[in-house]
């Protein structure tokens, strides 16, 4: 009976590429912190556990690859080869090829089995040369046979301190851990066990002597003991013969290799397990609009039961709270779901600006912190364009090459930080880098010379708004990492989307600071919500620059362009709410308000008949079941369940002269 | 085709279930299975610069729904909306669209031999959206094509049919 295995493949893509990410961060660990044994177990688990899957689903290319990888992580776990710079360089090309195989078996393709066969002979020379350096006597035998693991015979001397209980230690627990080094055999030392009158049972008497047979490193067995290290007596000698004389303490033998790693990998199923579930998005979304319904759905009950008796229908008021508790609880949980920490966009940073760094030559230390506070799924991945661009930007204009930072008195070695936090219901992400910051008066002369402004008006929040315009760039030459201006206007626009903001300050010489400011999740807004006529429209918040009573004194008729505002000094075109969704105005401009609707930099005065409050509402699609529909950006549920349609202000504002047109001609259309 | 009664058990020719509702004078079906549920007619919020036959949309527990008037589209009876105005929900292509009709009336099992070509007059509604006719216990029934319908040109509701 054959067995679809191919219902696996989607998880088994997903937990890769998941595992990938993790080994790669771990390498980049590894070449910053130095030797690590966790970190290097931690690496060698995931490749294995890859390894095993690859290879039961059929993925053969991958499973060699990732052996061949296994093979050499296995020397630097044993502390038989050193982790050099090369080796993870080597390492890293692994995890892109095996990636890059991912993607490619997931969208059904060939894998490129050329650039895998490089990589393996890469690792394979690697292993020899690591064969070479771990017994440089064997150096005379042939190649191939110095890639064998000699084994090695250690007499270990054992003695505990007279106080070892005391420390809650049990020696027999480190022997026990020899045994998985290799053939371990024991010899008792009673030699120092008193008369039985003076037998104190919580003293350690006890010495061993053991015979280890193993192909480990003294290291490593040094390594067992270290945790008693300042509590006992060890010597350890290596011998060259196998030594008979002794007795068998525990005839357990040395557990397999290929076992151990079994263990392993099955051990971090385990946790993984417990840790976290795969769940396709749309069922998530589905729970999360039930549940924007039960919301709902509990408001319109609340509505309908207000008049209950707070004294004769006590049970039903306090069953009341419960329920509203209870709702409250559940939306919270829900939306959570769709949280993750925005790791998983800084988490590709560290290789980036090490790649980066080394084409640049320029030396840079990346800070991260705030990783795990949690953003919206959507939002953050979202979020990996723009943010790349800031950090090749930094990387690539902020930051001097280490000559001119020490001759600005700095220090060589450039600092870039990426900071991310809650703040008051929003979430910022700063990107700080010490640099050589924006010279104004570089804008100022290529902002005239593009004519974007006229000699003499500039000043700092202008500069700032320039560098945002399309086009716009200071850097002198076009490099392949920046500078072609297509950029922070890109960045603004991206941040804008996810109705968020980008802020940009700089001091000359000092560097520069970038600061995102998004909404918590892209399912929800803060919306100001209008009426006009008898219908309901959202504002986005995020737009809205302020909200005044028209004074008909201000307001001012220009002939063919309709009505304008004056403004501290500016004029501002005032656009009907009810031209835009072509509905009959009811009403006199001087019942109405104005709400200044700003983006990029273009504003307009929309004109609404009243407002009526501010809400989170969460954004529903008009084209699930519908189309797009003009000017609106969705729909969303108010508390008594009518729909209201939230407006697209982009849109609106960019499409102003067209409205115009529609506003004119909708009239003789009614006529007609 | 699960619909055996007491009195059909005997008869094996297969069949097809259609909601059968009226509009005007007429009386029409439509697969049942298109069918996802039948409401009350709600609050609608109105979409601009939309025919007059496209209602607006409403809030279908947490999914907005487009709203078309058949008899506005049809120029068939006064459109009038009160307590007793039906909502054809229809599941199309996993799209939601509610309908709004004269009246409901019943579910019947059509023997799929009982459905004949329409004739090419005789309806008010152009013959491109009617699938055949069929005539059960004396009642004549146009058997919409409510997908073409909903795809047709100035409804666009749905992706066109290719068919």
């Amino acid at each position: 009976m054959s067995l679809d295995l191919s219902r696996f493949h989607a998880t088994f893509f997903a937990e890769s590429l998941e595992g990938l990410d993790s080994v790669e961060q771990e390498l980049l660990r590894l070449e910053q912190h130095g030797h690590s044994k966790e970190t290097l177990d931690a690496i060698f688990r995931v490749v294995h556990s890859l390894k095993g899957s690859a290879g039961s689903l059929g993925f053969g290319t991958i499973a060699e690859l990732a052996h061949e990888m296994e093979s050499v992580l296995d020397r630097l776990r044993q502390g038989t080869a050193e982790a050099t710079p090369e080796c993870t360089n080597v390492l890293l090309r692994g995890v892109d090829c095996l990636r890059n195989w991912i993607f490619a078996s997931e969208a059904q393709q060939p894998v490129d089995g050329v650039a895998g066969a490089g990589i393996v002979r890469e690792l394979q020379l690697l292993l020899q040369q690591q064969a070479a350096l771990a017994a440089p006597d064997a150096a005379a035998r042939p190649a191939g046979a110095a890639a064998e693991r000699s084994k090695r015979i250690y007499v270990i001397v054992f003695r505990p301190a007279q106080d070892f209980f005391h420390s809650g230690n049990d020696p027999a627990r480190f022997i026990e851990e020899l045994a998985h080094l290799g053939t371990v055999r024991c010899i008792v030392d009673l030699s120092a066990l008193p008369d039985i009158k003076a037998f104190v049972p919580t003293t350690c008497y006890l010495a061993w002597r053991i015979t280890l047979e193993t192909e480990s490193a003294v290291g490593d067995i040094r390594e067992v003991f270290e945790w008693v290290s300042n509590c006992c007596a060890l010597e350890i000698e290596q011998v060259a013969e196998p030594v008979a004389e002794s007795v068998a303490l525990e005839p357990q033998a040395a557990p397999h290799p290929a076992r151990r790693a079994e263990d392993f990998a099955a051990g971090t199923r385990r946790d993984a397990g417990l840790v976290t579930m795969h769940v396709r998005t749309d069922k998530i979304d589905d729970l999360v609009n039930l549940v924007g319904e039960l919301v709902i759905t509990h408001t319109m009950l609340k509505q309908s039961t207000q008049q209950l008796d707070a004294i004769k229908d006590a049970r039903a008021v306090s069953v009341f709270t419960q329920l509203e508790r209870n709702v409250q609880d559940i939306q919270e949980r829900v939306l959570s779901i769709r949280m993750m920490p925005v790791n998983h966009v800084f988490g590709r940073f560290p290789r980036l600006v090490r790649d980066l760094g080394l084409q640049l030559g320029k030396a840079i230390e990346l800070k991260i912190s705030g990783e795990q506070a949690e953003l919206d799924k959507s939002v953050i991945e979202q979020l990996i364009d723009p943010l790349t661009h800031l950090v090749r930007n930094a990387l690539d204009h902020g930051i001097e090459l280490p000559a001119d930072r020490l001759a600005a008195g700095k220090s060589a070695k450039g600092t870039l930080s990426l900071h991310a936090e809650h703040r008051g219901g929003r979430f910022v992400i700063t990107v700080v880098d010490d640099g050589r910051g924006i010279n104004p008066e570089l804008v100022r002369r290529r902002a005239v010379e593009i004519g974007l402004i006229s000699e003499g008006e500039f000043d700092e929040a202008a500069m700032y708004a320039l560098l945002l315009r399309p086009g716009f760039s200071t850097a002198q030459k076009v490099s392949s990492v920046s500078g072609r201006g297509v950029g922070l206007d890109v960045v603004s626009q991206n941040v804008r989307k996810l109705g968020g903001s980008l802020d940009i300050t700089s001091a000359l010489g000092k560097g520069t600071t970038f600061t995102i400011n998004l909404p918590l999740t892209l399912a929800i807004v803060d919306g100001m919500i209008v009426g006009a006529a008898d219908e309901r429209y959202i504002i986005p918040i995020t737009f809205i620059r302020e909200c005044l009573q028209v004074s008909s004194a201000k307001v001012q008729s220009v002939v063919g362009q309709g009505h304008v505002i004056q403004l501290r000094g500016d004029y501002i075109p005032i656009l009907k709410l009810t031209d835009v969704c072509a509905l009959v105005d009811d009403t006199t401009s001087e019942q109405s308000v104005l709400v200044v609707l700003e983006v990029e930099n273009r504003t307009i005065a929309l004109q609404v008949n009243e407002l009526l409050g501010q809400d989170q509402v969460v954004i529903k699609s008009l084209e699930a079941n519908y189309r797009k529909v003009d000017y609106m950006a969705g729909a969303s549920i108010l508390g008594d369940g009518r729909v209201a349609l939230i407006l697209d202000v982009t849109e609106i504002v960019k499409q102003h002269a067209t409205i115009k047109e529609i506003a004119r001609s909708a009239p003789a259309a009614v006529a007609a | 085709m699960s619909d055996i009664r007491a009195d059909d058990a005997a008869r094996t020719a297969p069949k097809k279930e259609f909601l059968t509702f009226r509009l005007g004078q007429e009386e029409y079906c439509i697969d049942i299975l298109k069918v996802q549920e039948i409401r009350g007619y709600d609050t609608v919020t109105s979409i601009a610069n939309t025919p007059d036959f496209i209602k607006g949309v409403i809030n279908l527990r947490g999914n907005i729904v487009p709203i078309v008037d058949l008899r506005i589209k049809f120029r068939l009876s006064e459109a009038r909306y009160d307590a007793t105005t039906i909502v054809i929900i229809l599941n199309l292509n996993k799209k939601m669209i509610g309908m709004v009709v004269d009246s409901v009336s019943d579910v019947i099992a059509v023997p799929v031999e009982e459905i004949r070509e329409a004739p090419r007059f005789g309806s008010t509604i152009n013959t491109e959206f009617i699938s055949g006719m069929a005539t059960v216990e004396g009642r004549m029934l146009i058997v919409m094509d409510i997908e073409r319908l909903m795809s047709s040109e100035d409804l666009q509701l749905i992706e066109q049919v290719t068919s």
